[in-house]
């Protein structure tokens, strides 16, 4: 069983172009799946498509095995939760504690269980000292994990990040990163993760890379992240790992690894000191 | 001419219990002709130094020389609009001020609001949509209908068209994709090379910190900490841990590399930088 | 900034403050109506003095609701002018240069003030001592009784409270377009009538664009997060009425007899 299912999936906004065009993969249980891609390649459109925010062209898509459709829209939705880019604009609630219990509310969770389950996750998202303020008063950072605690709330199984940590200070990202690992870790939560922070992709189980409305790449880092060239083809950027392995290369050091930072250093010192 | 904080304080709402002093004892001169960076934690001021840059604040305390002005407290220089000419400041997420019908027009508005006359203002324009790297075939097009990284070249157009000498950029690269901000960061290296304009830059990301800008200036906690030449303040991780950035990769390897036995004697910058020095240590 | 605006939240812990809200919009409406009876200077004096009470127990201080009335002394003034122009009923007070000022314009200007003070003291004991959200409940609840013949009083309720956490941001975004806006040579003080419509435009424009994307991305997180507009929710916060409640509408409404008495 597999939580996410992608099979020819097609998506069009004014049905002349397709945005998401005859896309096909699969998020496997318990992985970190990250999904990269240049500025209107088509990712934040197959995160609405995915959790019923828009309506597919056609194709399919299966959550848990059961496709996505009208009826049981509110069947998936429980199944997935999903952090947006902006905090500003998902923060419904007028303190940290009114916010976790909307999601709540919508599920007809009973008012007087309600305490309970905010306490632990506003303490799981280390919030609980917050808990009455406003959101004006909360960092970037702070309003994300806040999203996260409201989505953690209503137990789902995938976590879906549509670039949610783009728009936060480097404090705030690293603080996000941190978090997500240590839910991916801990519940076993399968995560897609729409990003543009090589950094993060490198980390991942698996990567699909899209570019222009299609998925071109789909598999290990490890074996694709590590194409300087093609990467730059695809609008986007190597890990700068990478791009000093090949700037090494022309200058006739050869590496075994290129991505992991660690294995090329302690790679580096070895041929230094066998001079 | 200049453009120097001297003493400068900066309160917000003054005699109110909110009261914040966001700037404390600010001197500073930045160099002309130069690309010159702004790092720093959030709230840390680097959002109101920029903004006294063309008195959209004034200081609480101190003076700001700005070109052949002086602006302090007391006396705002006589005229704030022709300041606003010569030092072009754009806030983040640009294309938040994108209102005109065409792109053309929304280029033009500034040119217009400091009375350049039409014609002029429509070259001036052009030049400038030139200058961001987007073709003739944009100018009738609505700024709406366009990609959000086009709307940002519009928006930053928009200034250029004013034709100011210093162009101070609030995160000009926040939101956009590796390649999107990429070309932006090339596109204020070429004002700066290619036009001669003084670039200030605050931003978060040390990668363009390391790769674009000349000098950095560092603030914590509305003071300035740190200002010098980027190749020294790159030199070793010890001074950019003190605020809380990432590293840029470079640095993270060099590092590794240092404690790893490696010896390096020349600042580096670049990566080829780092590839050369490693290749001469391992051959040598 | 400087001084505390009129009706804002101010977050204290007193009598009032912890009333049930929909008590305290109920109490606050019949000391509305109250005010409305013509009970003479002998009524708005047992009013004055019951709102004078309140305030105590408010903790808010005479001095402050005087401070915030000011930009109201205008106004009153204006309307004291018209009125000696224009009332000549009653006995003369005094007659200079061929202007004759009536007793009843002075009365008829006076009576405006006390009640329209009253009003103003009425409506910031409730908006002072409630929070915005607990407000929006309380209308909530009060309106629910109108949801049989369709009053959506829930999604009323949803669209103040949204509005409500809207408010400090769309101020944040104005004075940020309104300073891109300067940096482009937008001058809103001078200029010709015509610049200054442009100059209207550049903020209101980039404001709606702004705000249309920001409720579409609200929409979607409010939809992602499980809400179906007129879908059954359960209601984490729980007003429940104490004591408190019963004394203070006992209070106002023996306070509501005593003026209907005294207007028979």
């Amino acid at each position: 069983m597999n939580p996410i299912k992608v099979n020819h999936l097609k998506f069009s906004y004014d049905l002349e172009t397709d945005v998401v065009n005859d896309v096909s993969f699969t998020v496997e249980k318990g992985s970190y799946t990250t999904l990269i891609g240049h500025n209107g390649s088509g990712k934040s459109t197959i995160a609405k498509l995915l959790i019923g925010l828009l309506e597919k062209g056609s194709g399919e898509i299966l959550i848990d095995d059961l496709e996505l459709t009208e009826a049981n829209l509110d069947v998936i939705r429980r199944k997935i939760g999903i952090v947006f880019q902006n905090p500003d604009n998902q923060f419904i609630g007028a303190t940290v504690r009114d916010d976790i219990a909307f999601g709540l509310e919508n599920h007809q969770v009973d008012p007087a269980l309600m305490d309970d389950i905010i306490n632990n996750y506003a303490a799981r998202v280390d919030m609980s000292k917050y808990l009455d303020q406003e959101p004006t008063r909360l960092s970037g950072g702070q309003k994300q994990r806040v999203a996260i605690a409201g989505v953690l709330a209503m137990k789902p199984e995938i976590l879906i990040l549509d670039e949610a940590t783009s728009m936060l200070d480097p404090e705030g990202k690293s603080e996000i990163n941190a978090l997500v690992n240590a839910l991916h870790k801990e519940y076993g939560m399968t995560i897609l993760s729409i990003t543009h922070d090589i950094e993060e992709v490198k980390k991942s189980d698996h990567v699909l890379i899209m570019f222009e409305g299609k998925i071109v790449k789909d598999g290990l880092p490890s074996e694709i992240m590590i194409d300087e060239k093609e990467m730059i083809s695809l609008k986007l950027d190597a890990p700068f790992s990478v791009k000093l392995a090949n700037a090494l290369k022309r200058r006739g050091i050869v590496l075994k690894e290129t991505l992991d930072t660690e294995r090329m250093v302690a790679e580096l010192c070895l041929l230094r000191s066998k001079k | 001419m200049p453009i120097a904080f001297e003493k400068v304080n900066f309160k917000y709402a003054p005699n109110t219990p909110f009261a914040y002093e966001a700037l404390k004892n600010i001197d500073l001169a930045f160099e002309m002709g130069k690309v010159t960076a702004i790092i720093g934690p959030t709230g840390s001021g680097k959002s109101t130094l920029v903004q006294h840059l063309n008195a959209l604040l004034l200081p609480s305390e101190g003076t700001v020389l700005v070109l052949d002005r002086t602006i302090t407290n007391k006396h705002k220089p006589k005229e704030l609009k022709s300041l606003r000419q010569r030092v072009g400041l754009v806030f983040q997420f640009p294309e938040y001020q994108l209102f005109e019908e065409t792109i053309l027009k929304d280029i033009m508005f500034g040119p217009l609001n400091f009375k350049v006359p039409e014609a002029q203002a429509k070259v001036l324009a052009m030049n400038a949509l030139k200058l961001v790297g987007l073709d003739e075939s944009f100018a009738e097009k609505s700024p709406l209908d366009i990609s959000g990284g086009q709307k940002r070249r519009v928006a930053i157009a928009g200034i250029l068209a004013i034709d100011p000498d210093v162009l101070v950029l609030d995160e000009p690269t926040a939101g956009l994709d590796p390649q999107g901000s990429k070309a932006m960061m090339e596109l204020f290296l070429r004002l700066n090379k290619e036009n001669g304009k003084t670039i200030l830059i605050v931003t978060h990301d040390m990668e363009h910190v390391i790769n674009y800008c000349d000098n950095v200036v560092v603030m914590k906690d509305g003071e300035v900490i740190n200002h010098q030449r980027v190749t020294d303040y790159f030199e070793r991780k010890t001074q950019v841990e003190d605020i809380q950035m990432n590293l840029p990769q470079l640095l993270l390897f060099k590092e590794a590399l240092l404690d790893g036995g490696f010896e390096f004697k020349q600042p580096m910058r670049y990566l080829e930088d780092l590839a050369e020095a490693i290749s001469k240590e391992i051959k040598r | 900034m400087n001084n505390i605006a009129l009706g804002r939240y101010i977050p204290l812990n007193t009598f009032t403050h912890k009333l049930d809200p929909r008590f305290k919009i109920l109490g606050m409406l019949i000391l509305m109506v109250s005010v409305f009876f013509p009970s003479g200077f002998i009524g708005y004096g047992v009013i004055a003095a019951f709102v004078l009470i309140a305030l105590l127990f408010t903790k808010i201080s005479l001095k402050m609701i005087l401070k915030s009335m000011k930009p109201m002394i205008f106004m009153l003034s204006f309307l004291f002018v018209i009125n000696s122009l224009v009332i000549r009923t009653g006995y003369v007070l005094f007659n200079i240069y061929g202007f004759t000022l009536y007793s009843d314009a002075v009365f008829q200007t006076l009576y405006i003030m006390v009640r329209l003070t009253l009003m103003i003291v009425i409506t910031t004991l409730l908006t002072v001592s409630t929070k915005p959200m607990d407000l929006t409940l309380g209308i909530e609840d009060l309106l629910s009784p109108f949801k049989k013949i369709g009053l959506p009083s829930h999604e009323i309720a949803m669209m103040i409270s949204i509005a409500l956490r809207f408010i400090p941001t769309l101020i944040d975004e104005t004075n940020r377009i309104m300073k891109a806006q300067a940096s482009r040579g937008v001058d809103l003080k001078e200029g010709s009538f015509k610049e200054k419509i442009m100059a209207i435009l550049s903020l209101i424009v980039p404001l709606f664009v702004s705000s249309f994307q920001r409720a579409e991305e609200l929409a979607d997180a409010m939809e992602a997060r499980g809400y179906v507009v007129a879908q059954h929710r359960t209601r984490y916060k729980q007003l429940k009425p104490t004591y408190r409640d019963t004394v203070m509408m006992g209070g106002v409404l023996s306070l509501l007899g005593v003026i209907i008495w005294l207007s028979l």
